[in-house]
């Protein structure tokens, strides 16, 4: 009595054709993967970085508002053009405090002198506006910043002197 | 069979992943408004400081006419106030304080959001 041979299909285990419908098969689907990462990525550093600015012009907007509430008097000037301000704030003990816009570097910085030792940069988006409005009442401030991936983020403030 | 599954497996753990992203996305959009919405609030409380408080604008009752919430360029939604009385049980008077509240209201992406920053002035 013959042995049962074993087919020479279940032997073979897979073909060059079957091979390459299964790796095109995942080369487009794991292609389709890694776009769709990295379009997450990109979304997800956008957003981070807007979150960013988004904190840092309401720190600006804070703290130019505390200064100023705890201030006597207000002097606005123009650093380089319309969009670009110099605030100065002097208090009732006749000390000043400055908020500037660099043209060296694009920043808003701040300090008790221009340039001083204990003056800086408050943050690292660089500012677009920069606006201030001085009167005898108080000071509007209108910020624009731009975050690293060139996303726009606007606040504006009022405070008035308390002292 | 397996690698059919394991392939929708994933596709459905990176379309969920990439859907997240979308939302935190949004997030951020909407919470930017709402951060200048903010300081719109923020800015009209410190303005309000300045009225008189025997000023009609200032009396017990008085609901300001709505202005535009205007941001970058556009105009996307009110900003208004109301004065209200207040009883602090520790002073004295049935109304002895009054509460301004600041609100503002805007839309975004069909989406409707408001915010309300109230302070307490003296009569």
């Amino acid at each position: 009595m013959a042995a049962v041979k074993p087919s020479r299909r279940a032997e073979a285990g897979l073909t060059l054709t079957e091979m390459a419908v299964v790796m095109i098969i995942g080369t487009i689907i794991m292609a389709g993967l890694v776009g769709f990462y990295l379009s997450s990525q990109g979304l997800w550093l956008d957003a981070s970085t807007q979150a960013i600015t988004q904190r840092e012009a309401t720190l600006v907007a804070s703290a130019i508002r505390d200064r100023v509430r705890a201030a006597h008097s207000a002097k606005a000037s123009q650093v380089a053009d319309s969009l670009h301000w110099q605030l100065a704030l002097t208090n009732a003990d006749n000390s000043s405090y400055y908020f500037w816009w660099d043209p060296s570097d694009s920043l808003i910085h701040a300090g008790p002198s221009i340039g001083g030792p204990n003056s800086g940069p408050m943050i690292l988006s660089q500012a677009e506006r920069f606006r201030v409005d001085c009167s005898n009442q108080g000071v509007r401030v209108d910020l624009r910043l731009r975050s690293a991936t060139g996303s726009p983020v606007e606040v504006g403030t009022f405070a008035v002197f308390m002292n | 069979m397996e690698a059919l599954t394991g392939a929708t497996i994933s596709v459905i753990a990176v379309m969920g992943l990439a859907y997240s992203f979308g939302v935190g996305r949004g997030l951020v959009n909407r919470y930017e408004v709402a951060r200048a919405a903010l300081g719109e609030a923020q800015s009209e409380l410190e303005a309000l400081q300045l009225v008189p408080r025997t000023d009609p604008t200032m009396a017990i009752g008085y609901v300001s006419p709505a202005t535009p919430f205007i941001y970058e360029g556009a105009t996307l939604g009110t900003s208004s106030w109301r004065v209200l009385p207040y009883d602090d049980p520790n002073l004295p008077g049935p109304v002895n304080l009054k509460r301004v509240i600041v609100t503002v209201q805007w839309t975004r992406n069909a989406q409707t959001d408001s915010l309300s920053l109230e302070r307490f002035w003296q009569p």
